[in-house]
């Protein structure tokens, strides 16, 4: 019965191997002109201020909630849906298609322009798209405002589009094979190329090149499609889709949810921030596709509350988040001139074998920052689980990850808005002239970068009023993780200090990046 | 029973906010440094470009300076100013003079713009 799946598969496995040839043909790109930054380092004085504000607002936050009985299980909530005005807009079928179709042909558009552009970075519009708009800037927009891949996710609408198409040519079973999703795979294969997809940000040099990144697209919907082929499409939604992994994550700090009431919609389902079966279903936007209109509620809610409930805590998750924090971090530090000279040394020490030697190391310190890093959490959670007791080791060291969460957005925000806003300014020209053959469609083909829009005094302050923000959220976080998870209102506090520091130590780890020159 | 759990919370985080601005406002007062009273000004540099780069490696400047670098190079090149968008041939054994009015700040490197090597960089930090 799963024929067609399996030729489904087969064909995208087939897309695959065509386009590896091709990538061998991969050429170093010019990053001259693209991505370059012109931050002036956030002066000492300013980081040891922003380095004592997180210690002392620690201990606010400290003082302030201490003795308080159990974390809330509800927060308070506005179901917009009440009004008319997102019922007819936000949550109507016309305008969730619309947005839907936008996506697809926006997809469309950057695998045809990286493919047949101008192949200068600046000059073709796929770079400035993936790397630039939807990277940085709708990453701060799904952590910001809400989930909005779960809608537009183009690989999950091209595959819907094809299953209804399918299925009306009177094929029954359509795309899907029932296969079950392996159990002990949990989010390891989403994990995967989450890393791999790091990996050619921060390492493969020709991450700028419009051909390269048309072909890392067609490779990764390849994947995707044999995964929801062989899989089920929601399975490997929730457990093998990289990106709809990592924003479901970043979505939990978002002041917007999107909920089931009664949890009958949502059984096996491990992917929404539930923390028991009975309870209602958030987040889980297949869930919420299947409910009928009466249950679901689309709800304004007090931001970061999405990171307290750590249901579905696997160990794939934990390590995805953990890697998540650490890759933020590994982004920041190639470009110091601390890294760039240890890196300098061991390559003279232990050979530097060329353009091969570069991709080997930075390959290494995607693999040891995030292990580095992962040692210091357990290490640190050890502690709190012996000063505080509760759960087990594992499942403190679940329940803790996603505190973290705000610290990484924050260092993102701080570290990103100013590539956001200087080399989103080139979407003006790109819009008018996508492949760079020189057209010019709404007359904005000559406009160029105004890189004089922010002072540096005033991004140097936001930078470490972010920084702070992010800390202040994350340890109130912690605290609240600490009393649900302690025996005692005592114990948490004591439970809880071991993961304050490790705070203290991670946002001042962020402060001293961006205090550091960026040598590219 | 929600409610009062709330109503005490908005209570908690609104003393959080303010013993947040006050400690983060002293601290600031403490940390600052004085500033500078340097007018803006003329910011005369004498820039010597090698096989193993500029010499010196930073022109630091602050915002709002007339900067004119005198440059000698021992090769013909084009340096390029990032930032600045400024481009001057150089030709070795003579001093080219390139004057800019510093009003962006940020950290912008010079380059040879055919190689694309970093030669040094120009610092405008804000006054």
């Amino acid at each position: 019965m799963p024929a067609l799946a399996r030729r489904a598969a087969a064909a995208s496995v087939a897309v695959l191997l065509w386009s590896v040839p091709a990538l061998a043909d991969a050429r170093p790109s010019l990053a001259h002109g693209f991505g370059q930054r012109y931050d002036l380092p956030v002066p000492l004085w300013l980081y040891l201020y922003g380095a004592a504000g997180a210690v002392l607002l620690s201990f606010v936050v400290f003082g302030l909630f201490v003795g308080e009985r159990g974390a809330a299980h509800g927060y308070p909530r506005l179901n917009l849906l009440r009004f008319g005005f997102f019922r007819v807009t936000m949550a109507s079928r016309a305008f969730v298609s619309g947005l839907r179709l936008a996506s697809v042909a926006l997809f469309v558009l950057v695998i045809l322009t990286g493919l047949l552009g101008d192949q200068t970075p600046v000059l073709n519009l796929a770079p400035t798209i993936v790397w630039v708009i939807w990277w940085v800037g709708f990453s701060l927009f799904v952590a910001l405002a809400g989930n909005l891949w779960a809608i537009v996710n183009p690989l999950k609408v091209v595959f819907e589009w094809a299953d209804g198409l399918v299925r009306r040519l009177g094929v029954d079973e359509g795309l899907e094979s029932d296969a079950p999703y392996p159990a002990s795979w949990d989010v390891w294969p989403a994990l995967a190329l989450f890393f791999v997809f790091v990996w050619v940000e921060l390492v493969f040099p020709g991450s700028a090149t419009p051909r390269n990144i048309a072909f890392f697209i067609l490779l990764y919907c390849s994947v995707t499609w044999a995964g929801m082929s062989l899989f089920g499409k929601e399975a490997w939604l929730r457990k093998g889709e990289a990106f709809s992994v990592f924003f479901s994550i970043l979505a939990r700090f978002a002041p917007t949810e999107v909920r089931v009431k009664g949890g009958k919609a949502c059984e096996e389902c491990d992917a929404c921030e539930s923390e028991s079966e009975d309870e209602d279903c958030v987040n889980c936007y297949g869930c919420f596709v299947r409910a009928t209109p009466g249950e679901r509620e689309l709800n304004l809610r007090p931001p970061a509350v999405g990171l307290l409930r750590s249901g579905g805590t696997s160990g794939g998750r934990l390590a995805f988040v953990v890697f998540m924090l650490a890759s933020v971090t590994y982004d920041g530090l190639l470009a110091t001139p601390l890294w760039v000279s240890g890196m300098f040394y061991l390559q003279s020490a232990a050979g530097s074998f060329g353009a091969l030697g570069r991709l080997f190391y930075g390959t290494l310190g995607l693999v040891a920052v995030p292990l580095l890093f992962f040692g210091l959490y357990a290490g640190f959670v050890k502690l709190c689980q012996v000063m505080g007791g509760g759960a087990g080791f594992w499942g403190l060291a679940g329940a803790f990850a996603y505190s973290l969460v705000p610290i990484a957005l924050a260092y993102q925000a701080a570290h990103y808005y100013t590539l956001l806003i200087l080399e989103g300014q080139n979407l003006f020209a790109l819009a008018s002239d996508p492949f760079g053959w020189g057209w010019d469609l709404f007359g904005t083909g000559g406009y160029e970068v105004n890189v004089n829009v922010v002072g540096a005094a005033f991004v140097w302050y936001s930078q470490v009023a972010l920084i702070v923000a992010g800390h202040v959220v994350a340890v109130y976080l912690a605290h609240a993780v600490a009393l649900r998870e302690a025996p005692s209102p005592k114990l948490a506090l004591r439970g809880q200090l071991p993961m304050v520091a490790l705070m203290v130590l991670y946002t001042v780890t962020s402060l001293w990046i961006l205090s550091q020159p960026v040598v590219e | 029973m929600t409610a009062t759990f709330w109503e005490r919370k908005t209570f908690r985080l609104a003393t959080l906010a303010v013993i947040s601005v006050l400690v983060l406002g002293g601290l600031f007062l403490i940390l600052r440094p004085d500033q500078p009273a340097a007018m803006p000004g003329e910011r005369p540099f004498e820039l010597e470009i090698r096989e193993d780069g500029m010499n010196p490696e930073e022109v630091s400047v602050r915002e709002g300076d007339r900067v004119t670098m005198s440059i000698t190079s021992d090769r013909p090149f084009e340096l390029h100013v990032h930032g600045y968008d400024l481009e001057q041939e150089l030709e070795p054994g003579e001093t080219t003079e390139l004057s800019l009015e510093a009003d962006l700040t940020g950290r912008f490197p010079m380059e040879d713009h055919d190689t694309e090597e970093e030669l040094g960089v120009l610092v405008v930090e804000p006054r």
